[in-house]
C-alpha cells in the first residue's frame, strides 16, 4: 500500500478553543491508482491535502507513506519526503515567476542535489514528453494557462515521485484546456503513476477510478 | 539527520536572486550599496591617509636632518603690541647659535640653512632659473649628500669654511647647465655674484628640489650678501645625544631668551614634537572619520535589513512553493543570507575601489601619499561582508522558519 492513513485528526486553535477540522480519517491508496477526493468548501479538503502532501502534521493518527511513518517526522525529513515522494500540482500553478520554465522544472532536482548533467537530461526529457520544450526559455507570464499547468505537472513529475497530489488542477482553466489536462492525467495514470486529485468539481472527480467524499472532516467512499 | 552547512546550489540561487532583488528594488538597493560603499571607502581612505600622514611626518623629520636636530625659527609678530615688543629683541642671529654651541657641550654644531631668492644662474653658454641654498659644509654629510669636488675634497672643504666665492651644483642643474655631472673648475654668475663651481652634489632623492639647486658657502653668504649681524629666519642645531633632546631644548631656550632680552620671538621644535603633533592630529582624524564611516555602515546594514525583510514578506509564497517541492529550512536560510551578502559584497567591492583610488594617484597630486596595507583590504572586506550577513540573518531566519502551509496561503 502506498498511502495508509488511520484515525487522522487535525484541529486548529481559535483563541482558547481547539476547532476540529479532520475527525478521524482512514484512507488507503494503492500504487498506480487514480483517486479523487471531492468535497465542498470548508469540508477539510485543503487540510487533508496539506497532511497528504507532508506540508503539515496531523494532531493525532498515523500516516504511512510507502510503509514509512511520516506523521511524526521532523521538518527537514518532511522536506525530503516532499522532494522524493510527492509531486504537487496546484490550482494556480504556483510557478516561480522570476524563473524560466526550464528553471522551474529543474528546482526539485536542485534540492535533491543531483548533478547538473543529470538535471538537464531529466528536464529535457519531461519537457519533451509534455510538449513544452520549445517554451523552456520563457517565463510563466509569457505562456498560456494550459502551458503553465503543463509546466507545473512537469515539475511534479520530473523527480518520478511516488504519487502526484493535484489540488484543483483545472480550477483556473477553460473547458478545452481542462479536457487536455484531464486527458494528461489519464495518460500519466496509464503510465503507472499514482494520482490523488483533490477537487470540488464532481465531473472532474468522476474521471478518477475511485472517488472519496469528504464532508465535515469525515472521509467516505463514494 | 541533516547537517547545517551551506550548499553551493543555495549560494548560486542566493547570488542570482540577490542580483534580481537589486534590480527589482533598485532605489533601495542603490542606497544600501552606497552606504556600505561610503562606509568601507571612508575607512580605507582614513586609514590610508593616517598612514600617509605618519609617513609624511617621518619624511619631514628626515628632511629636517633626522631625530638629532632641533629647529629654531623666528616667530612673526601677529599684532602691533607684539611688533613693538619684538623690537626689544636683537632677533635670531648666527652668532647666538655659535655661542650656544660653544657653551653647551650637548650641542654638536649649528646647521644654518638659508634659501636665497631664486635667480638666474648662467655660464658663457647656458642659463637656468634656479634656487640657491646657503649652508655650512656640515650640511652635506648630515643629510647624506655626496660631494664630487673637482679641486679635491680637502681643498673644497677648506675653501668652503673660509667663505670663498665658490659653489656646488645639484646634479640635475650641473647636467642641464654644463652638460656633465663631472665638471671642470669654471666660473658662473648667480645674479650679481661671480662664483667658481667646485663640484657637484649628488645623493638626493629623484624628486628632491636640491637636485636643481646651487649651494653657496654660509660664510660667503654672511660676508657678501647678508652681513655678519643679519637676522635669520631659521636655524638648526645638531645634538650629540638625541635622548637628551628635550633637556637641551630647554637649555637652548633659556640661553636664547637671555640673548633676546626675555622676548620670546622664536620657537624651538624637536622631532618628537613634530611626531607627537602629527600622530595626535592623525588619531583625531582617524577617530572622527571612523565614527562617521561606522554610521554609514550602520545605515547600510539597516538598509539591507529593511530590504531583505520586505523581500521575505513579498516572497513568502515563493518560499512556500520552494518548501513544497523539497527545499529544507537550511536551503531557504542560506539562499536569503546569500542574497543579503551579495548586496553587501557589491557595496564592499565599490567601497574598496573608492578607498583605493587616492593611493593610485601619481605622487605629488595630493599633499600626502595615502598608503594601504593588505590588512586594510582584509579587515574592510570582512567587515563589509559581515554587515551584510548580520543584516540578512533575521530575515533569513524569518524565511526559513516559516510554515509551508502559511507561506503558500500568502497572496
Amino acid at each position: 500500500m502506498l498511502i495508509r492513513i488511520e484515525g487522522l485528526r487535525k484541529s486548529y486553535s481559535m483563541g482558547r478553543e481547539p476547532v476540529p477540522v479532520l475527525n478521524g480519517i482512514d484512507l488507503s491508496v494503492s500504487k498506480g491508482s487514480f483517486v479523487a477526493i471531492v468535497g465542498p468548501s470548508g469540508s477539510g479538503k485543503s487540510t487533508l491535502l496539506n497532511i497528504l502532501g507532508c506540508l503539515d502534521k496531523p494532531t493525532s493518527g498515523t500516516y504511512f507513506l510507502n510503509d514509512f511513518g511520516v506523521h511524526d517526522c521532523g521538518l527537514d525529513r518532511l522536506a525530503k519526503v516532499r522532494n522524493e515522494s510527492i509531486g504537487f500540482v496546484f490550482q494556480n500553478f504556483n510557478l516561480l515567476p522570476r524563473l524560466t520554465v526550464e528553471q522551474n522544472v529543474e528546482l526539485p532536482l536542485i534540492y535533491a542535489s543531483l548533478p547538473n548533467s543529470v538535471r538537464k537530461e531529466k528536464v529535457r526529457d519531461i519537457l519533451g514528453r509534455l510538449g513544452i520544450w520549445e517554451r523552456r526559455k520563457h517565463r510563466p507570464h509569457e505562456i498560456s494557462g494550459g502551458q503553465r499547468q503543463r509546466v507545473a505537472i512537469a515539475r511534479a513529475l520530473v523527480k518520478r515521485p511516488d504519487f502526484i497530489l493535484a489540488d484543483e488542477p483545472t480550477g483556473n482553466l477553460d473547458s478545452v484546456t481542462t479536457r487536455y489536462i484531464v486527458d494528461l492525467f489519464h495518460e500519466l495514470h496509464r503510465a503507472g503513476n499514482t494520482i490523488v486529485l483533490i477537487t470540488h468539481e464532481q465531473d472532474i472527480a468522476e474521471e478518477a477510478g475511485r472517488i472519496c467524499r469528504i464532508e465535515d472532516g469525515i472521509l467516505t467512499e463514494a | 539527520m541533516s547537517r547545517f552547512y551551506p550548499k553551493w546550489t543555495d549560494a548560486v540561487t542566493g547570488i542570482r536572486q540577490g542580483f534580481f532583488e537589486i534590480s527589482s528594488n533598485l532605489r533601495r538597493s542603490i542606497l544600501s550599496i552606497t552606504s556600505i560603499a561610503l562606509g568601507i571607502g571612508s575607512v580605507m581612505l582614513i586609514n590610508s591617509l593616517t598612514r600617509g600622514s605618519k609617513d609624511h611626518a617621518l619624511q619631514r623629520i628626515e628632511r629636517m636632518g633626522g631625530t638629532d636636530v632641533m629647529t629654531i625659527e623666528t616667530v612673526p609678530a601677529r599684532s602691533l603690541d607684539q611688533k613693538i615688543l619684538f623690537t626689544r629683541s636683537p632677533g635670531l642671529r648666527y652668532r647666538q647659535l655659535l655661542d650656544i654651541t660653544r657653551k653647551n657641550s650637548s650641542v654638536d654644531y649649528p646647521l644654518p640653512q638659508l634659501w636665497l631668492k631664486s635667480g638666474t644662474v648662467s655660464t658663457a653658454n647656458a642659463a637656468r632659473e634656479t634656487n640657491a641654498l646657503s649652508v655650512t659644509w656640515d650640511y652635506f654629510p648630515h643629510f647624506n649628500l655626496a660631494v664630487n669636488a673637482n679641486l679635491g675634497l680637502e681643498s673644497a672643504v677648506g675653501e668652503w669654511n673660509r667663505g670663498a666665492g665658490i659653489c656646488l651644483l645639484g646634479e640635475d642643474l650641473a647636467l642641464e647647465l654644463l652638460g656633465n655631472r663631472k665638471i671642470n673648475p669654471q666660473t658662473l654668475r648667480f645674479g650679481d655674484l661671480r662664483l667658481q663651481v667646485v663640484g657637484v652634489v649628488s645623493g638626493c632623492e629623484p624628486r628632491d628640489w636640491r637636485r636643481k639647486a646651487i649651494f653657496i658657502p654660509w660664510k660667503f653668504y654672511l660676508a657678501k650678501i647678508a652681513g655678519p649681524e643679519s637676522r635669520l629666519d631659521r636655524m638648526m642645531l645638531k645634538i650629540r645625544d638625541p635622548s637628551r633632546m628635550e633637556t637641551v631644548a630647554r637649555e637652548v631656550e633659556s640661553s636664547l631668551l637671555q640673548a633676546h632680552r626675555g622676548v620670546r620671538d622664536f620657537s624651538i621644535s624637536t622631532p618628537e614634537e613634530e611626531i607627537a603633533a602629527k600622530t595626535k592630529a592623525s588619531r583625531i582624524l582617524s577617530l572622527v572619520g571612523n565614527f562617521i564611516a561606522s554610521l554609514c555602515l550602520a545605515v547600510g546594514g539597516i538598509g539591507i535589513l529593511n530590504l531583505m525583510w520586505s523581500t521575505v514578506n513579498n516572497r513568502m509564497r515563493e518560499i512556500g512553493i520552494r518548501k513544497a517541492i523539497g527545499a529544507t529550512s537550511r536551503n531557504v536560510f542560506f539562499q536569503f543570507l546569500t542574497e543579503s551578502a551579495t548586496i553587501s559584497s557589491i557595496g564592499t567591492a565599490l567601497g574598496l575601489t573608492f578607498g583605493t583610488l587616492p593611493a593610485l594617484l601619481p605622487p605629488g597630486v595630493l599633499p600626502i601619499s595615502p598608503r594601504q596595507t593588505p590588512l586594510d583590504f582584509l579587515v574592510c572586506g570582512v567587515v563589509g561582508n559581515a554587515i551584510g550577513l548580520l543584516a540578512g540573518l533575521y530575515p533569513a531566519l524569518l524565511a526559513s522558519n516559516s510554515s509551508p502551509v502559511e507561506s503558500l496561503s500568502h497572496v
